[in-house]
């Protein structure tokens, strides 16, 4: 215990050295951008392993295949280095993560989260290295804040933002009135009841007649759907993500509720959701995406072809596009300051960057102001564009359509 | 009224796989005095024992020869009895080790155990540590509509009083099985008398492994959908099941599995905003039978050797 403890301090006091020296060396030539030959690297943290490890590892593969093809077009004086790491959608996993990631003096830069409660573990930790994290996945309304600017940047739309279309969407154009909210106990759960009730509030004529929190791992759901079944809603809005919205659905149509529709937020939009629920039973459930199809994307057909031909087994999922672009907004920023972190996290915040989702700027609190969004709709077994569906044309029902 | 009737359906079926489980613990408790703190993970080892099977060409070839029904069950029994075995496996390595010393040993080596395997699971099983969807091997259809019964509630809950019954037939009714009482009651007497103590003890490895095996398969079935780490919560509700009914006592887990299942879903039900404090009420229930009445509903009173 004892060695342990000295091994630490040492490793510790070596670490506050190395922070020192490169602290000292960025002072001296902040104006220039350095340019020798040498290798700058990125941290990438999201859920590589767990529950939600599908929605980390395609954000993973797009975050690589950005910088690979940086790397390729010969117009860095650097080479940049992907440094993976997994948070495991846990807060402890994924602030050690970060810990890992500004203890190595050649990460000047994060890209990062898919959850919400691991972001808000890990940004004091990037603040106070003063490390720039842009966030590609996590949408709790709160991460981008005047308290973390300039630090944090966001290049997703927070659930504030998400859920307004996807409101719009299902009251006016689809006409449910009467909803029942599920949602889990998490900040994202609860952020999204909070943002759902907020949206209905605004609409007259619409109630809510039930919110349900649920447990992450919760594998029951019976007795709420059964109350559910007895109130008659028009549709439920799930603001919550794959392993349990699957099993909603597939007990809810256990229960008879087949014909009640299920709304959910872009946290079950996956193919696994579809793959778990079954296809029979995920029929006709809408979800949200924030941003457009990939093959709607300027640029996107290009990505899809690259991500392809990189060889990467899993789908890069409805996250990919946004870690492909905050890594190419960090390449750009680091063209322009070099290996300056203060210089760097300027760059960032003053980022105008037309990729894949369209033009990305940020807000005075480093959120994003791009939010267009997509309806999706499970169609046979896949997660189809409403505006490209059978259900949009009149060719089927959804579920409880008069 | 008919919405009250459902939700009770719904607690008699969620305390079906608890009393299962619940039993298994009082099995174990029973013979050899100790807590085998893994059976929520041996019953999702079955679980995904059985995925494993349903992947390769055994079901097809089965139907080939046996009607679908049966070839289900062929396919469940196969995967209980890979849980039987590892039970009697883990019986020889981390809890005979043990015998006669502290029963926090086997206590420590079986919650170890089940970490073992279920991180295993989620190393080796492919995606090991995303939700798997399970197969439906129980017809799906509805019964009521109204009444929100579905066949498969129907099965899972005579399956359940099936299994107990047969085990109730086998503990009272047979040679083995009254053995088996006898060692659990008094081990040096039933050994004076000529009983094969050990045999007792490995057919009651053997017969709590199976009957783990079949509650993982059917809490699988009811979630539809397993994950590598489903056996801790479980493990721990059917161990809390059991002490509230009271340890050792067959009924009296099932009286313990359904105790908590009521409170579970009533609490859902019933309590606005009642959905994210289910599992605490459960647990808080348990606290206070510890307090007030520690030898459970069936147990019975323990009395301080002197």
């Amino acid at each position: 215990m004892k060695r342990l403890s000295k091994l630490s301090i040492k490793l510790l006091a070596l670490m506050m050295v190395f922070s020192l020296v490169a602290g000292c060396g960025s002072q001296g030539t902040a104006s220039a951008p350095k340019t020798e030959n040498k290798t700058v690297k990125i941290a990438f943290l999201g859920p590589l392993t767990g529950s939600n490890a599908m929605q980390g590892v395609g954000a993973r593969n797009a975050f690589q295949l950005a910088i690979k093809q940086a790397n390729d077009s010969g117009k860095l004086a650097y080479k940049l280095e992907v440094v993976d790491l997994d948070d495991a959608s846990n807060p402890g996993t994924g602030a050690s993560a970060a810990q890992k990631a500004v203890a190595d003096p050649d990460v000047l830069a994060a890209v990062g989260h898919w959850n919400s409660p691991v972001a808000e573990a890990t940004i004091p930790i990037f603040k106070s290295a003063g490390i720039p994290l842009v966030i590609w996945g996590a949408i709790g309304p709160k991460l981008t804040s005047a308290d973390n600017y300039p630090y944090v940047t966001r290049v997703a739309p927070t659930q504030v933002q998400e859920n307004a279309p996807l409101a719009a969407f299902a009251i006016k154009d689809l006409g449910r009135k009467k909803w029942a909210i599920i949602s889990d106990t998490s900040t994202y759960g609860k952020s999204n009841t909070d943002a759902w009730k907020n949206e209905l509030a605004k609409s007259p004529g619409t109630e809510v007649v039930s919110v349900d929190e649920i447990q992450v791992g919760q594998i029951d759901f019976r007795p709420i759907l059964s109350k559910i079944k007895n109130q008659n809603v028009d549709a439920i809005y799930f603001g919550g993500v794959v392993m349990e919205g699957a099993m909603v659905r597939r007990q809810a149509n256990e229960l008879g509720l087949n014909n009640t529709l299920l709304v959910g937020i872009s946290g079950i939009l996956d193919d696994k959701y579809i793959e778990t629920a079954g296809s029979e039973a995920a029929e006709g459930v809408i979800a949200t995406k924030p941003g457009k199809d990939v093959s709607e994307m300027a640029g996107g057909k290009a990505f899809d072809e690259a991500y392809t031909q990189a060889g990467y087994k899993e789908p890069y999922g409805a996250y990919g596009p946004y870690a492909y672009d905050a890594a190419n907004i960090v390449v750009e920023a680091l063209k322009q300051a070099g290996s300056d972190k203060k210089a760097l996290v300027e760059a960032i915040t003053k980022a105008k960057h037309d990729g894949l989702l369209g033009t990305t700027t940020f807000n005075e609190v480093g959120q994003t102001t791009n939010i267009a969004s997509t309806i999706s709709v499970v169609q046979d077994g896949k997660w189809v564009a409403w505006d490209a569906s059978k259900y949009k044309s009149g060719e089927r029902k959804l579920p409880g359509a008069k | 009224m008919s919405l009250l009737l459902s939700q009770i359906i719904n607690a008699i079926m969620l305390g079906s796989t608890y009393s299962l489980i619940a039993i298994g613990f009082s099995l174990f408790f029973g013979v050899m005095d100790i807590v085998v703190f893994s059976a929520g993970d041996v019953a999702i080892v079955a679980a995904f024992s059985i995925l494993v099977l349903m992947g390769t060409q055994m079901l097809p070839v089965l139907d080939s020869i046996l009607p679908h029904a049966v070839s289900s069950v062929v396919m469940v029994f196969v995967g209980a009895m890979i849980t039987a075995l590892l039970m009697l496996l883990m019986y020889r390595l981390v809890i005979k080790p043990f015998e006669g010393k502290s029963p926090l040993m086997p206590l420590l080596s079986t919650i170890a155990s089940g970490i073992v395997l279920r991180e295993l699971i989620g190393i080796f099983y492919p995606q090991g540590r995303n939700p798997q969807a399970f197969p439906q091997m129980l017809p799906s259809g509805t019964i009521s509509s109204s009444l929100m019964i579905s066949w498969r509630n129907v099965i899972i809950i005579l399956a359940t009083v099936f299994l107990v019954a047969l085990l109730y037939w086998f503990v009272n009714k047979t040679k083995i099985g009254l053995s088996i009482q006898a060692v659990s009651q008094n081990r040096e007497a039933a050994m004076m008398v000529g009983l094969n103590w050990r045999l007792s003890i490995l057919v009651t490895f053997l017969i709590g492994g199976f009957l783990l095996g079949v509650s993982g398969f059917l809490v699988a079935s009811y979630s539809e959908v397993v994950r590598f780490d489903m056996g801790s919560m479980y493990g721990l509700k059917g161990f809390s099941a059991a002490v509230v009914g009271g340890l050792g006592s067959m009924f009296g887990g099932i009286a313990g599995g359904m105790l908590i299942a009521f409170i579970e879903v009533f609490v859902t039900a019933y309590i606005p905003g009642g959905s994210a404090y289910s599992g605490v009420a459960g647990f808080l229930m348990v606290i206070v039978f510890i307090l007030f009445k520690p030898e459970g509903i069936l147990g019975e009173k323990t009395v301080e050797k002197v």
